[in-house]
C-alpha cells in the first residue's frame, strides 16, 4: 500500500467518524432513539426470538396482543361474528392510550374476523361490540338488540373521521 | 427460510431480467449487466399469479412455482436464440481507501436484509391493501377472496397495482413464509452495487464510495429498503427510465431510449400516477431534439412512444388487473381534485412541500442532511462556474440530473394539485425519494467533485502533486481537411459533436 492510499484510507476514516459525531447522524446510529443500532432492537437478540408471534408481537405492540386475545374469545364464543369496533379517539376519550383501534381491513388481516366501524354501511350486521369504560379497560360485548346496537352507534359515531 | 426456493426466484430474476435486457442490446459492464438482470427481473416475476389469476387456476405452491418457471422461460428466449459466451471483464475491487466506506454500506445493507426477513410487513397501506390481499390469496388459493366481503370504506389501498400482492404471494408460498418482503433486498442490493459502479465510472472510487455512503445514510430511504411500500421500487425503476433517457440524449442509442421508455413503464405499472411524472421529463427530450432542429415527424413519433409505453402499463394495470383482481367497483375520477380552477391549492401544496417537509424539521428526519449537502454542492459549482475566467460550463449530464431533480420538485406538488389523496407526509414524502438517486447523478458529475476527482487520480498515478485547478473543458476544434479535401469544402458529419 502506497502513501497515497494510506492517507485517503485515513481520511476515509475520518470523513465517517465525523459525520457520525453529527448529532443527527449519532442520534440515528445509535443514540437514545436510534434507528440503526439500537439495544432493544439488536440484531443478536433477534435472532434468538426466531418465533413468528414473537415478532408480529414486537412489531405491532400491544395492540395486537389485544387483537388475538379479542380473536380467541370470539372464536371460543362461536356462532358467525360482526364486532363493532370503536375508533383510537373514542378510547382516548375513555382514558385508554396504550391501546389503538385498527380499521376493520387490518381487524381482518391480524384475526380473520369481519368487523365494523360507527359510519360503516354495514353497521346494522354488528352481533358483537368492543365496549371500553373509563377505569374499566375494555372488553367484548355482545348485542342482544337492536336499540342496544343504536346506541353504542350514536357512542362512536362522533370519534369516527 | 426455504433455501432452494429462494436461490430459485434469484435466478428466475436474473435469467428473466437478462433475457429482456438481451432484446435492447445495451451496452453495459457486465456487474451492471448482472444487477440490471435482477432488477428488471423482479417487476416481470411479479407477474406470474396475475396470469394465474386471470386463467382462475388455484393459487398454490406448484402452480406459482410453474407460473414463475413459464415466466422466466418466456423472457429467456431472446435470451437462448442470441446466447454468447459471457464474458466477464476485469473485475474492478474497491480500493483499500474505500473500506471505511464501504463498511458502513455492507453494515447498513445487512441490517436492512434482516429486518425485510425478521419483521413483518408493518406499514398501514399495506395491511390494509397488497399484504392482506396476498396474504388471504394464499390461505384462499384465490386473489378474489373473503377480504372483499370486509367492510373495505376506510381504504382505497386494495385499488393499487398488484405487483406487491403479487410478489408477496410468490415469495410467502416460495421462499420465506411467512411474511415475504426479502424481494425488496433481492431489488435494493443490486440497485446500490448498479448505483456504485454508475458512480466509478464518473468520478475517483473514493469519491464514488462516499456518494453511495451519503446516499445509503439517508434516514427514510434507508428504513424505506425494508418497510414494505411501493415507494423505493418506483423510485428505482424510474430512475432507470431516467437514467437510460440521459444515456440516450448523450449517444443517440435507440435502444437505450426505448430501454429508459420501458423502465417508465414499469414505475407507472408500480405506482399508476407516475405516468404524470413521465408526461413531464418527456419534455426535455422534446426540447433537447427542438434545439437540434431535428425533424417533427421524428419529434412527435419518439414524444408519442415515450407516453404511450407507460400509458399502456397504466391501462395493464388498472383495466386488465386491478379490475379482474377487485370485484368492487372502482372510477379512478373519484380521486381527482373536483375543483382543478382553484390554483392556489397547488400553490399551497407547494409551499407546504417546502416548508413542511424539505425545509422543516421533519425533513431533516426524513432525508438527513442529504439536501443539504446538494444544496452546497451546487451553490459551490455556481461560483465555480460564475467565478472562473473561463466559464466552465456545467457537463451536459449534470444539467440534465438538474432538469430531473426540478421536475420531481414541481412535479409532485402538480400531483398533489390533481389528486387530493396524495398527501404531503406520507405520499409526497416518500415520493421525494425519487430526488435522491438523480441528486446523486448530478454529484457525480458536479464540477468541485470532478476537479476533487482529478486531484486524486493524479495523486494515485503518482504524478506531481498538482493541486486542484480550474481547468477548462478541452476546446472543441474542428478537424483540419485532410488528404483530397480542399481546405475549403465544408465535410458533413466532422468537427461535429
Amino acid at each position: 500500500m502506497n502513501f497515497t492510499k494510506f492517507n485517503l484510507l485515513l481520511t476515509a476514516t475520518l470523513i465517517v467518524i465525523l459525520y457520525f459525531m453529527i448529532p443527527f447522524y449519532n442520534e440515528w446510529l445509535w443514540g437514545a432513539n436510534a434507528k440503526v443500532l439500537n439495544v432493544n432492537n439488536s440484531m443478536l437478540d433477534q435472532m434468538q426470538n426466531l418465533d413468528t408471534s414473537y415478532r408480529k408481537a414486537y412489531r405491532f405492540g400491544g395492540s395486537y396482543l389485544a387483537y388475538q386475545d379479542m380473536k380467541t374469545k370470539l372464536i371460543k364464543a362461536g356462532g358467525s361474528v360482526m364486532l363493532l369496533m370503536p375508533t383510537t379517539d373514542y378510547m382516548k376519550a375513555q382514558g385508554i392510550t396504550d391501546m389503538s383501534m385498527c380499521e376493520p381491513s387490518e381487524f381482518y388481516y391480524f384475526t380473520g374476523i369481519n368487523s365494523v366501524w360507527a359510519n360503516s354501511p354495514e353497521v346494522a350486521r354488528a352481533n358483537w361490540a368492543v365496549v371500553a369504560a373509563k377505569g374499566r379497560g375494555i372488553s367484548l360485548k355482545k348485542i342482544k338488540s337492536k336499540p342496544e346496537l343504536d346506541s353504542l352507534i350514536n357512542l362512536y359515531k362522533p370519534y369516527v373521521k | 427460510m426455504n433455501f432452494p426456493g429462494l436461490i430459485f426466484l434469484i435466478l428466475a430474476h436474473f435469467i428473466s431480467g437478462r433475457g429482456i435486457l438481451q432484446l435492447f442490446k445495451l451496452q453495459l459492464k457486465p456487474v451492471q449487466m448482472v444487477c440490471l438482470s435482477v432488477v428488471l427481473g423482479v417487476p416481470l416475476v411479479s407477474l406470474a399469479p396475475c396470469f394465474i389469476q386471470l386463467m382462475h387456476i388455484p393459487i398454490t405452491f406448484n402452480s406459482v412455482f410453474a407460473g414463475v418457471a413459464i415466466v422466466t422461460l418466456l423472457c429467456s428466449i431472446p435470451l437462448l436464440i442470441g446466447f454468447k459466451r459471457p464474458s466477464f471483464g476485469k473485475i474492478e475491487w474497491p480500493g483499500i481507501y474505500e473500506l471505511p466506506f464501504l463498511l458502513v454500506c455492507l453494515g447498513l445493507v445487512v441490517l436492512s436484509v434482516w429486518r425485510c426477513y425478521y419483521y413483518p410487513p408493518t406499514a398501514r397501506d399495506m395491511l390494509a391493501g397488497p399484504e392482506l390481499l396476498a396474504e388471504f390469496a394464499v390461505r384462499e388459493k384465490t386473489m378474489v377472496s373473503s377480504v372483499f366481503t370486509v367492510d373495505l370504506h376506510t381504504t382505497n389501498n386494495y385499488f393499487k397495482s398488484p405487483y406487491i400482492t403479487c410478489l408477496q404471494i410468490i415469495y410467502k408460498l416460495l421462499a420465506t413464509p411467512p411474511f415475504g418482503q426479502t424481494w425488496m433486498s433481492i431489488l435494493f442490493i443490486p440497485f446500490i452495487i448498479f448505483m456504485y459502479s454508475m458512480l466509478r465510472e464518473r468520478i475517483h472510487p473514493f469519491l464514488a464510495s462516499l456518494l453511495l455512503f451519503l446516499f445509503l445514510t439517508i434516514p427514510d430511504l434507508f428504513a424505506y429498503s425494508f418497510v414494505m411500500l411501493y415507494d423505493y421500487s418506483n423510485m428505482v425503476f424510474f430512475f432507470l427510465g431516467f437514467y437510460f433517457l440521459l444515456r440516450h440524449l448523450e449517444n443517440r442509442r435507440t435502444n437505450d431510449f426505448a430501454f429508459s421508455v420501458f423502465m417508465f413503464g414499469l414505475a407507472t405499472y408500480i405506482r399508476v400516477e407516475t405516468v404524470i411524472l413521465v408526461g413531464l421529463v418527456s419534455l426535455l427530450p422534446l426540447f433537447v431534439f427542438f434545439r437540434e432542429k431535428q425533424d417533427i415527424k421524428t419529434i412527435a413519433t419518439r414524444w408519442a412512444i415515450m407516453m404511450a409505453v407507460p400509458t399502456a402499463f397504466y391501462f395493464i394495470c388498472i383495466d386488465l388487473f386491478v379490475r379482474h383482481f377487485v370485484p368492487l367497483p372502482f372510477n379512478a375520477s373519484n380521486d381527482i381534485n373536483k375543483n382543478l380552477g382553484d390554483v392556489s391549492y397547488l400553490f399551497d401544496r407547494f409551499k407546504e412541500i417546502n416548508d413542511k417537509l424539505i425545509f422543516g424539521a421533519q425533513g431533516k428526519v426524513v432525508y438527513g442532511l442529504f439536501l443539504y449537502f446538494f444544496l452546497g454542492l451546487l451553490m459551490i459549482d455556481i461560483v465555480i462556474f460564475l467565478t472562473n475566467t473561463k466559464k466552465q460550463r456545467f457537463s451536459k449530464e449534470a444539467m440534465y440530473a438538474l432538469v430531473g431533480v426540478t421536475i420531481i420538485y414541481v412535479g409532485l406538488p402538480i400531483l398533489g394539485y390533481l389528486l387530493p389523496l396524495f398527501d404531503v407526509m406520507n405520499t409526497t414524502k416518500r415520493g421525494l425519494f425519487k430526488l435522491m438517486p438523480m441528486i446523486l447523478l448530478y454529484m457525480s458529475n458536479s464540477r468541485l467533485l470532478q476537479m476533487i476527482s482529478e486531484w486524486l487520480k493524479k495523486l494515485e498515478s503518482g504524478k506531481k502533486d498538482a493541486p486542484p485547478q480550474l481547468r477548462a473543458p478541452v476546446a472543441k476544434v474542428a478537424p483540419k481537411p485532410v488528404g483530397t479535401v480542399p481546405a475549403n469544402v465544408k465535410v458533413k458529419g466532422k468537427g461535429k459533436r
